[in-house]
């Protein structure tokens, strides 16, 4: 008997000997959020899935399409596509990059023999170029990261490999343009002390398709970490075949200008001949803007030590800095367009916001009016202010609303400021602090970090308020079935979709566990 | 061949003369009854792949041969943390099933047998994360097979001893696909007011409990 008791109290130890459970189980539910065209992705590497929800009218109900998607055993970068309706994950596990179309489901992998944390998207879909952050949590076994892959979508996509000279920072492309009749493509990478153009067209000849620009006369100088790139492809009647690219590097005062021709000897060594410039930026210039004007293309930068501003004339290279009126340097730059009577015609005109989270003033800068070579602006008709009741966290200007901005500013119970850039006044809203906006070219939607509601202003400011069932942390628009989508603050996915038209409780639906959707289904495997 | 034949014939003759030595007897199990599953659909659910329930069974012996009853089998519920603590997870489950076994006597204190069963399992899950708790119940079929032994000493009034079986039970698939707010719970932690939103069901996905079993009790058999 004594045996016999001995014996089920074994076996009911040997119970508890199990396998253990994959590790992703324990990490957090982090998502990376993807806005696609009418659809919202969430990729989650704990979770290795991607979550696709979709909002959609059905008659008078509204509801969440709620679709889960492979996204590999390790999924770490992630981006949409141009198309706006595809989106791209590296599953680090299998060093591979997955294609999928958000609506089928459809995926295509495309191996890469390494596992990129990086993704650059051409906003013309043509190229997908991966780089590494140089980031050392998790294992690496061995990795270059120098090496920048490289993806043609123009056929059937495969990666191919080219290794830099340094380590890339940031990817720009530069959009389309045409060398005499053929067409181009070039990007540029951003390293420490040097950018690289890379002629995307030359994929097969890696001493044709990189070429080092380097921002320091040596290596032993100061760290040149480039900061804005911009790139001038509009043909000039003088120079037809000619791309401009600028670049504004930290701690430089003057801007590189790298003028990209097509060789002229027949039998030059290199395809595309490369001149560099130095244009003067003022003292310390800290941000960089390409301004294509009436009177020519010019650079607009903006000093960060003081609230100052710098006008360079491309053509002529010729520059002058001005005052901004602000209380402190500026730190970022808006471009809008407008439109001002001119003889009671209305007439269009491009401007630039400058502000800065230390300063209750911002300017408006009217950069038409403004002489390189003249004196300086007068204030008040080229250069404008405007008091804010809080310095401003971040600005965004109402996509398909001309004329206004939205001022976020930090801090609980801050409320928000509508600024009308025509009239160049602000409209302060009190109330609680904004977490998200969306602007659909006649009202905006504005959802808050701590108040449970929904906000829906014109464009005269006056604010019509809904409730929500929770706090919200962003907040999307389906503009072809007019619905609202809420993301609240659940770790675990929690969504309310709204009839934008009347978003009262009785239009809407709420969702919870959206990230978690069919999660005994699905199996964790690392 | 010739040796099996025998020893079959010599076992049955053994069980007849066993069944009818003796009346029927009222038989009272309790069991500890662990199963393992390797579908992965249970690592939502626990750390192990092993899950243990009590078991209460009654049953009618015929001849000492035949045992006709009912068992009823639950735990306490299952709670685990998932994603960092993003996602709790409750889960529980009872099953009433209806038994039938086959065993005889070769010696007096020790009974092989063979067992089936059949019927209702009821399960829940709750899933909770910073939101409100969510639940919902599955409604199944399930059933096993399994080979035991018993061993038990002759008492005054019957028949005391120590049962363990080995098999395999099967279950429907449960669809958690209706996980409902849980409007008393959130009403309690959140809002004292009537709820005016439409909350959708959420979709937690299907739980496959098929799997080897093994169980360990003690029997006890009343002479009537």
């Amino acid at each position: 008997m004594r045996r016999m008791l001995l014996a089920t109290l074994l076996c009911a130890g040997a119970t508890s000997c199990a396998p253990e459970l994959p590790d992703r189980w324990f990490d957090r539910l982090n998502t990376t959020v993807l806005d696609l065209e009418d659809r919202q992705v969430f990729v989650s590497r704990s979770a290795q899935r991607a979550v696709v929800v979709d909002p959609v009218r059905d008659g008078d109900e509204v509801r969440l399409n709620i679709t889960v998607q492979a996204a590999g055993d390790d999924p770490g970068a992630s981006a949409v596509a141009a198309d706006g309706e595809t989106y791209y994950v590296v599953d680090e596990a299998s060093s591979m990059l997955r294609i999928v179309d958000s609506r089928s489901g459809a995926a295509t992998d495309v191996p890469l023999d390494s596992a990129f944390d990086r993704i650059a998207v051409d906003p013309h879909g043509d190229f997908l170029l991966l780089y590494f952050s140089g980031d050392q949590s998790g294992t690496i076994v061995a990795r270059n990261l120098n090496e920048v892959g490289i993806i043609d979508l123009r056929g059937d996509p495969e990666a191919s490999f080219l290794t830099l000279s340094s380590r890339p920072t940031a990817i720009e492309f530069a959009p389309p343009f045409a060398f005499g009749g053929s067409d181009q493509r070039l990007a540029v990478v951003s390293s420490v002390n040097e950018i690289t153009v890379l002629d995307l067209e030359e994929l097969d000849d890696p001493e044709e398709a990189l070429r080092e620009v380097p921002l320091t006369i040596s290596e032993a100088d100061r760290l040149r970490r480039p900061v804005s790139i911009a790139f001038d492809v509009s043909p000039r009647d003088d120079e037809p075949d000619t791309v401009r690219v600028y670049v504004l590097a930290e701690d430089s005062d003057d801007i590189t200008e790298i003028t990209v021709q097509p060789a002229v000897l027949e039998d030059a060594a290199r395809k595309l001949d490369l001149a560099v410039n130095q244009l003067a930026a003022g003292i310390s210039p800290g941000r960089m803007l390409l301004l294509e004007l009436d009177g020519g293309t010019r650079l607009l930068a903006i000093d960060r030590t003081n609230p100052r501003f710098t006008l360079v004339d491309t053509d002529s290279g010729e520059s002058a800095t001005f005052d901004l009126p602000m209380s402190a340097p500026a730190r970022e730059l808006l471009v809008f367009d407008t439109t001002v009577d001119v003889d009671g015609e209305p007439q269009p005109e491009r401007r630039v916001l400058a502000y800065s989270e230390n300063s209750t003033l911002i300017a408006v800068i009217r950069p038409e009016t403004i002489a390189v070579e003249g004196d300086e602006p007068t204030l008040g008709r080229s250069v404008e202010a405007i008091r804010l009741e809080r310095a401003p966290s971040r600005i965004e200007l109402a996509a398909g609303q001309p004329d206004r901005a939205l001022v976020f500013h930090a801090g609980f119970s801050a409320g928000f400021t509508i600024l009308d850039l025509r009239k160049n006044n602000d409209i302060p809203i009190q109330g609680g602090t904004l977490s998200d906006v969306h602007f659909d070219g006649t009202s905006a939607y504005a959802v808050y970090q701590t108040l449970a509601n929904l906000t829906i202003f014109g464009l005269d400011g006056h604010p019509t308020n809904f409730d929500l069932p929770a706090a919200a942390v962003d907040i999307f628009f389906d503009a072809e079935d007019e619905l609202l989508l809420v993301r609240h603050r659940d770790p675990a996915g929690m969504f309310t979709v709204l009839d934008a038209r009347d978003p009262t409780p009785a239009n809407a639906r709420v969702y919870n566990a959206v990230f978690t959707h069919q999660l005994l289904d699905q199996e964790i495997t690392r | 061949m010739k040796s099996t034949i025998t020893a079959i014939t010599v076992f049955c003759a053994l069980s007849a003369i066993a069944g009818s030595a003796s009346a029927d007897d009222l038989v009272v199990q309790t069991r500890v009854t662990t199963a393992y599953y390797n579908d992965t659909s249970f690592d939502a659910l626990s750390e192990y792949n092993a899950k243990s329930d009590f078991t209460l069974a009654a049953a009618w012996e015929l001849q000492e041969m035949l045992r006709f009853g009912l068992q009823f089998q639950t735990a306490p519920r299952l709670t685990t943390s998932r994603f960092g603590g993003d996602s709790y997870h409750e889960w529980g489950r009872q099953k009433i099933l209806a038994t039938g076994e086959w065993g005889f006597y070769p010696a007096t204190w020790l009974r092989p047998h063979v067992q089936l069963g059949a019927g209702y399992v009821h399960q829940f899950l709750s899933v909770e994360s910073t939101g409100p708790r969510l639940k919902d119940h599955a409604h199944d079929i399930g059933g096993f097979a399994a080979l035991g032994i018993e061993a038990g000493i002759p008492v005054r009034w019957g028949r005391i001893g120590l049962a363990t079986s080995l098999g395999y039970e099967l279950q429907t698939t449960a669809r958690f696909d209706e996980l409902r707010h849980d409007r008393k719970a959130f009403e309690d932690k959140y809002a004292p007011d009537d709820d005016p939103w439409d909350r959708a069901h959420a979709d937690f996905g299907s739980l496959e409990t098929n799997g080897v079993f093994w169980t360990v009790g003690l029997s006890v058999s009343f002479g009537l």
